[in-house]
């Protein structure tokens, strides 16, 4: 379950990131070929990304280096928050996760998994963790439609 | 927020004397050979001097002094001063000056007791874990940074040019030293512009997403301390009690938000540091402005900090609906009145900011730590708007 969630949200971050300029900006502010990951304990579900120039490539065997490995603490932490119960910056104020790397690299990602948020989710969800939502620059129809069938991002 | 943690095991050691009680500190720990750091600033007004007196006076070993601790903590001089800690053969660490030896001092502390030697190995968010015991005690020459009782180093990267930031109660110092004989000699300036930065401490750990019930306490003594003892201070500088008050109230605001984090006013007057505006007075600027971005997000708290602000009279003599307001134009006026009393600008184009740079310092400031932890969401635009209400 939780490995599934994390491989739609990163789906979801390459689709909103080839379609929304404002994090595709936002995203082209970390370092290239920069690896991200993102781990749950205890079993140690993770899945790991490659940046590299403005694109996203899923990194499938175990790097030799992680550039940023965002940490959940355990899986209650994670579902609640990859699931739209908790923003991941509060996620942060309560412990709930563990950061290995630059911390102001984090504080982009985290900005781009908020607006991520607010393209999965409806607002009923969304509009209770963020004060103001961010602005979302494409539909959330185009959006989903490009997630599910846009192929190769 | 469900769920919190608070953890401050720093001894405050303050009042009077409190330098005197070094040594029975290291004696605690069974160290006897600190290392003690400084800067060229100290050094040089002769602050140093005096602190080596008095410890040298109640015998303790001050044959290893390191003092050209650069304006910004780096990591070259951390790790300069890690190989020279080896070398001397010194068993703890003594720092007494402001943020940048605090904060060089606590990554020469993590280094230390992770066994490692060069800080970049050590990047992160509360990933380390306790390591091989450092004897740190720190002597805050300022009233503003509270870095004697937070988690938190900002480290400077010599290679990238980047500041970074360490979070880990690995970082904290075991011991406070306040002593007022140590701020004594702070010109006054410097005394309203640190205890502007200890007053935004406060009040962003009562009120950022990250405040809890225990930190909220420590912060509101803070903000009363503040409030009732700054212009006191200014006005009577010989009298050592106010100074002192206001020591402890940086310790208080520090302690605060080391475990509550700041918002917006530091994730701006951060990236404000790379254009070389004096962190206090980026503070002083910057705290109106972003009062009023986060004010309808935030009215309730702000309502709530009048209290502690102005006293229960004029909380009382408040209606409900104005006093977030109120508490606003009070901090407003209170900056004003510092900076007129004192003699800094306001204006952040006096300290060599142009509206060409606002653009870069948003970008900065966005993927700044204190950013998320902001209880309104904020864009680039909303920074370059506030910072060009500040120039």
């Amino acid at each position: 379950m939780i490995k599934l969630i994390l491989n739609i949200l990163i789906r979801a971050i390459k689709t909103g990131v080839a379609l929304d300029k404002t994090l595709g900006a936002d995203f082209e502010c970390l370092p290239n070929n920069y690896i991200i990951k993102i781990n749950v304990l205890p079993k140690n579900i993770s899945v790991c990304i490659r940046c590299m120039d403005g694109k996203i490539f899923n990194v499938v065997q175990e790097p030799n280096k992680v550039d940023l490995l965002v940490e959940f603490k355990d899986q209650k932490s994670a579902v609640n928050c990859l699931l739209g119960k908790n923003s991941l910056a509060t996620a942060f104020c309560e412990h709930r996760i563990k950061i290995y790397g630059n911390i102001n690299n984090a504080m982009t990602l985290t900005r781009i998994v908020n607006t991520i948020e607010c393209y999965l989710y409806p607002k009923l969800i969304y509009g209770k963790l963020f004060n103001p939502t961010p602005k979302l620059e494409v539909s959330k129809f185009k959006f989903y439609l490009t997630m599910l069938f846009g192929g190769n991002l | 927020m469900k769920y919190f943690e608070f953890y401050s095991p720093v001894k405050i050691c303050s009042g009077e004397n409190a330098i005197c009680n070094i040594k029975h500190e290291l004696e605690y720990f069974g160290a006897s050979k600190p290392l003690v750091l400084s800067d060229a600033g100290l050094e040089k007004v002769g602050t140093l001097k005096n602190v080596l007196k008095i410890l040298n006076k109640n015998k303790v070993d001050v044959s290893r002094v390191f003092y050209n601790i650069p304006t910004d903590s780096s990591t070259l001089t951390i790790n300069e001063i890690v190989k020279l800690y080896n070398t001397l053969g010194a068993d703890s660490i003594i720092a007494l000056g402001g943020g940048s030896v605090i904060d060089t001092a606590k990554g020469v502390k993590l280094v230390l007791s992770q066994l490692k030697e060069d800080i970049l190995s050590l990047e992160g968010n509360e990933i380390l874990p306790k390591g091989k015991d450092v004897p740190f005690i720190v002597i805050p020459t300022t009233c503003g940074t509270g870095s004697e009782c937070t988690s938190v180093a900002v480290i400077k990267n010599n290679d990238t040019h980047v500041k970074m930031e360490y979070i880990s109660p690995a970082l904290l110092p075991n011991v406070a030293v306040l002593d007022p004989e140590v701020i004594s000699t702070l010109p006054p300036k410097l005394v309203a512009t640190t205890s502007l930065d200890a007053l935004t401490h406060a009040i962003e750990a009562y009120s950022c997403l990250q405040r809890n019930t225990v930190s909220s306490g420590f912060a509101v003594s803070a903000i009363n301390l503040i409030s009732e003892n700054l212009f006191l201070a200014l006005n009577h500088p010989k009298k050592q009690e106010y100074k002192l008050n206001l020591l402890n109230a940086s310790t208080l605001a520090g302690m605060a938000f080391s475990n509550s984090m700041v918002g917006i006013v530091h994730a701006i007057g951060h990236a404000l540091g790379a254009y070389r505006v004096p962190h206090g007075n980026a503070m002083a600027i910057l705290l109106p402005h972003c009062l009023k971005f986060n004010q309808n997000v935030l009215a309730d708290v702000y309502a709530e900090m009048l209290l502690a602000f102005k006293g229960p009279e004029v909380y009382v003599n408040t209606p409900e609906t104005e006093r977030a307001k109120l508490f606003i134009s009070e901090i407003e006026q209170f900056v004003k009145m510092a900076s007129s009393t004192t003699g800094f600008s306001l204006k952040l184009s006096e300290y060599g900011v142009s509206e060409i740079d606002l653009p870069a310092i948003a970008n900065i400031a966005i993927n700044d730590g204190a950013a998320a932890i902001n209880p309104k969401l904020f864009t680039r635009e909303n920074i370059v708007a506030i910072l060009k209400e500040c120039m």
